[in-house]
């Protein structure tokens, strides 16, 4: 008997440079041993499900976490997209905004933040100094946060506008929906322990 | 004053029949980095005994950006962007901080026109509301108003139009540069200023109906977290927490820079150093802020938005456009930049947190030699232990609210 | 009598003329450069006597090829008399590490910080200090980065940085309170010393 797939095995690889899309138009329903058409309709109410309820952390950095403020506030309104419900506790949110610059002082408190959150997670990196250090290239501010955190979505500017924000945040649904899989732990392969403050290994 | 509370706290404790409780036990924890009510990145070592706070150290550093090292590897226009992300809730301010500062150690202080002046002026002191909202805002978020955060954000918006209307940016605008500003004003503003001024005389009255008499805020505000006026001078404590204390105290009026002598404005001043106090203080302070931006619009002056000094200020762009001198003159003002003097200056302005200060050494290159901000928030947090200990462990959210803390201000 | 920047000056000539180095006017901005070990006592003067109870800013600026190499600068203000004042004192021999300047946390309290950044960004030490530790890098760090000869972006670190060592190895603390220790790196000091056996939720034994 063939062995069952994982259904969550990542359909497609991950790219740098461009969010990939899945094929259009493809048959749902193929007898070849593969899931049925129940299963993949049922995985799309659970993504579409994920997708349109995610609740953000509270994790402000710096400027753009003023953005960040403004995007959730009444102009913008992010509970248009069901993300209004920003939780204070890492445990109770599935989406993580960097929002500012990241030290180096700082950088293990957000690897850890972002290990206490549950899976499936995913992270936006807000702003330039979050995506690649920005304007300050110098000893103490980490040059973007995807070398500790594996970061779906990059969202540019400094800051970026609640507008610019909003779209990195249907580009993440948009790739929650189509099943897109998060990017590269960096940290997973590399043999480097990170110790946070509280001393669990990770 | 606070020593004795304390005192006063054990005392009562000690004198009550301990049971089969053997000694009082103390618990430390840990308040932030990452938590709601920090405003940023602040971390708090807490010491408690029950609910009260028996000591705090505050533990920053956590937003430590280097600015000050790398403005040093910067030309003195470039050295600029950086300090709107310093106070990134008022960029504008450190913007005019930085510029005098310049301007004063290039010695073209007098060439400064009343347009320019006037222009300052009239964008900072709309910032320092945007700055005030932005506080009172987060600081009822904390103490459990949400909807005032809405209503606040709803008039910080339009300031920011105003602000994307000048310059092309919301926030970091980088608008105010040394020797005036770096475009013209564009047709039109003093209406969108309007639209502003018109409506929040309004809302501001709804912000004092929804707290100022409110049964909830005043007790979680009323003679919580004091501070009086001679810890707060020798702590450094400057602005709003400094005047709340009863020190009579801007830099406004007491050094009057960018033409602040011309403006007909009060300062309004706290007496118990408590929480409401400061949150009073800075309500007034909108109230006085507005009244400037007033006078600042009907008195806005025309005239060019530079010094005329070529050393400084680039040739005008028809200028460059027809002549080839005026063309390398430019590229070379913005490649090398200028250089000002030997020499080293402290300028201070009142910023939205209190006394911002920049001091600048030059060593006559293009770039500064050292720049040192004084940063308010720095200061400001310093007095953060006397305030909270002996206090309950739940005020320690609403004094740091009210001492209105940016943090990347105080790790700059 | 008015007190102004420059009778401030004529009066500490007048007082502490040994201490003095040199007296400089620049934009119309007085710095007097004095002794280190006269510090404390001008300051404290300037302090009852003149006024001077708030303390802006300290910091310090590095001169690599002078002797002494760094200049530590104290910005003075009298809010009573609405007057400003630097005094400014130069430390630092000849290749030494860490040169050491008495600390005026006594006269202006508010100066405890100003001076622990000093420390950090430049390794100044200030002899008397209460509570002499990194404030703004992380507790572990061991180079001083607003020094000249200290490169811009750092020196070369094991990538990243804080995978190799640990940050969080030294807990500001409370007293003899600490969060976790170095070694055992447990939540609470007072932990590893609780029997398991009698933890709450397992049999007696």
């Amino acid at each position: 008997m063939e062995q069952v797939k994982n259904p969550w095995e990542p359909v497609q690889t991950f790219s740098n440079t461009q969010t990939p899309r899945l094929a259009r138009g493809k048959e749902l329903h193929v007898k070849n041993g593969d899931f049925g058409i129940l299963t993949t309709q049922v995985n799309k109410i659970i993504e579409w499900g994920r997708s349109s309820s995610l609740w953000p952390a509270t994790f402000g950095l710096a400027c753009c976490a003023i953005e960040m403020m403004a995007t959730s506030a009444d102009r913008f309104d992010l509970a248009r997209f069901g993300a209004e419900v920003f939780r204070a506790s890492p445990r109770q949110a599935d989406l993580m905004i960097v929002a500012g610059r990241c030290s180096i002082k700082m950088a293990p408190v957000l690897r850890q933040i972002y290990d206490q959150m549950p899976d499936p997670k995913w992270v936006i990196s807000m702003g330039a100094c979050a995506s690649c250090g920005g304007v300050f290239n110098n000893y103490a501010i980490v040059q973007g946060v995807d070398k500790i955190v594996p970061v779906d979505i990059f969202v540019p500017g400094c800051p970026p506008t609640p507008e610019m924000l909003l779209f990195g945040f249907n580009e993440l649904q948009r790739k929650i929906r189509e099943g897109i899989p998060n990017p590269p732990d960096p940290l997973k392969d590399s043999g480097l322990k990170l110790v946070g403050p509280i001393g669990e290994e990770l | 004053m606070r020593q004795q509370e304390i005192e006063n706290y054990y005392t009562i404790e000690e004198s009550e029949p301990l049971g089969d409780r053997q000694h009082v036990d103390t618990m430390t924890i840990n308040m932030g980095p990452q938590h709601p009510s920090t405003h940023g990145v602040l971390r708090l070592i807490l010491t408690i005994e029950g609910e009260m706070v028996v000591k705090a150290v505050p533990d920053i550093g956590f937003l430590h950006t280097g600015i000050e090292k790398t403005a040093e590897a910067k030309t003195y226009h470039q050295a600029l962007v950086l300090t709107d992300r310093m106070d990134y809730l008022a960029p504008l301010c450190n913007n005019l901080g930085y510029a005098l500062a310049v301007e004063k150690l290039l010695g073209i202080e007098d060439e400064v026109n009343d347009k320019i002046k006037y222009t300052r002026v009239l964008l900072t002191e709309l910032q320092r509301i945007a700055s005030h909202l932005v506080w009172l805002g987060t600081h009822a978020l904390d103490l459990g108003a949400m909807s005032v955060f809405l209503y606040c954000f709803r008039e910080r918006e339009m300031i920011l139009d105003v602000f994307e209307y000048v310059s092309g940016v919301r926030m970091m605008t980088s608008y105010i540069c040394p020797g005036g500003l770096q475009a013209d004003l564009p047709p039109g503003l003093d209406q969108k200023v309007r639209a502003f001024t018109d409506v929040f005389p309004a809302r501001l009255q709804e912000y004092h109906d929804l707290l100022t008499n409110n049964q909830l805020w005043l007790e979680r505000t009323k003679g919580v977290a004091t501070l009086n006026a001679d810890d707060a001078i020798a702590y450094g404590a400057s602005g709003p927490v400094l005047r709340s204390s009863g020190v009579v105290w801007d830099i406004r009026k007491a050094f009057p820079y960018s033409g602040y002598e011309k403006f007909d404005f009060d300062i309004p001043v706290g007496s118990n150093g408590d929480v409401y106090d400061r949150y009073l203080v800075r309500m007034l302070e909108m109230d006085q802020s507005l009244n400037i931006v007033n006078q600042a619009l009907e008195g806005l002056p025309p005239g060019p938005h530079r010094v005329l000094n070529p050393k400084v200020a680039p040739p005008p762009k028809w200028q460059i456009t027809g002549s080839m001198e005026a063309l390398i003159h430019h590229f070379k003002l913005y490649t090398e930049g200028y250089r000002p003097p030997k020499g080293e200056v402290f300028v201070r302005t009142e910023s939205p947190k209190g006394e911002l200060g920049f001091y600048i050494v030059s060593d006559g290159t293009a770039k500064p030699y050292r720049m040192h901000v004084r940063a308010p928030s720095f200061a400001n947090l310093e007095a953060l232990p006397l305030m909270v200990e002996g206090h309950f462990l739940a005020d320690v959210v609403s004094a740091i609210g009210s001492i209105d803390i940016v943090l990347g201000e105080v790790d700059r | 009598m008015a007190i102004t920047p420059l009778t401030t000056v004529e009066t500490v000539r007048g007082k502490f003329s040994q201490a003095i180095v040199e007296i400089t006017d620049f934009r119309g901005e007085q710095t007097i450069v004095l002794k280190p070990e006269s510090l404390v006592a001008v300051c404290t003067y300037l302090q009852k006597r003149l006024q001077y109870t708030f303390l802006s800013t300290i910091t310090a600026v590095d001169w690599p090829e002078r002797v002494p190499r760094y200049d530590v600068v104290y910005q003075l203000l009298s809010i009573p008399n609405v007057s400003e004042l630097r005094l400014k004192v130069r430390v630092g021999a000849l290749g030494e590490e860490h040169p050491s300047l008495p600390t005026v946390t006594s006269v202006w309290p508010g100066a405890n910080w100003y001076e622990r950044e000093i420390y950090d960004l430049f390794g100044i030490l200030f002899d008397g200090h209460p509570d002499l530790r990194r404030i703004l890098m992380p507790m572990d760090w061991t180079t001083h980065p607003l020094r000249k000869d200290y490169p811009l972006t750092g020196f070369d670190l094991p990538e990243p940085y804080w995978g190799g060592q640990v940050p969080y190895d030294t807990d500001p603390g409370v007293g003899s309170q600490t969060l976790r220790t170095p070694g055992g790196r447990e939540l609470n000091e007072s932990r590893s010393k609780i029997n398991p056996e009698r933890e709450p939720g397992t049999p007696r034994p």
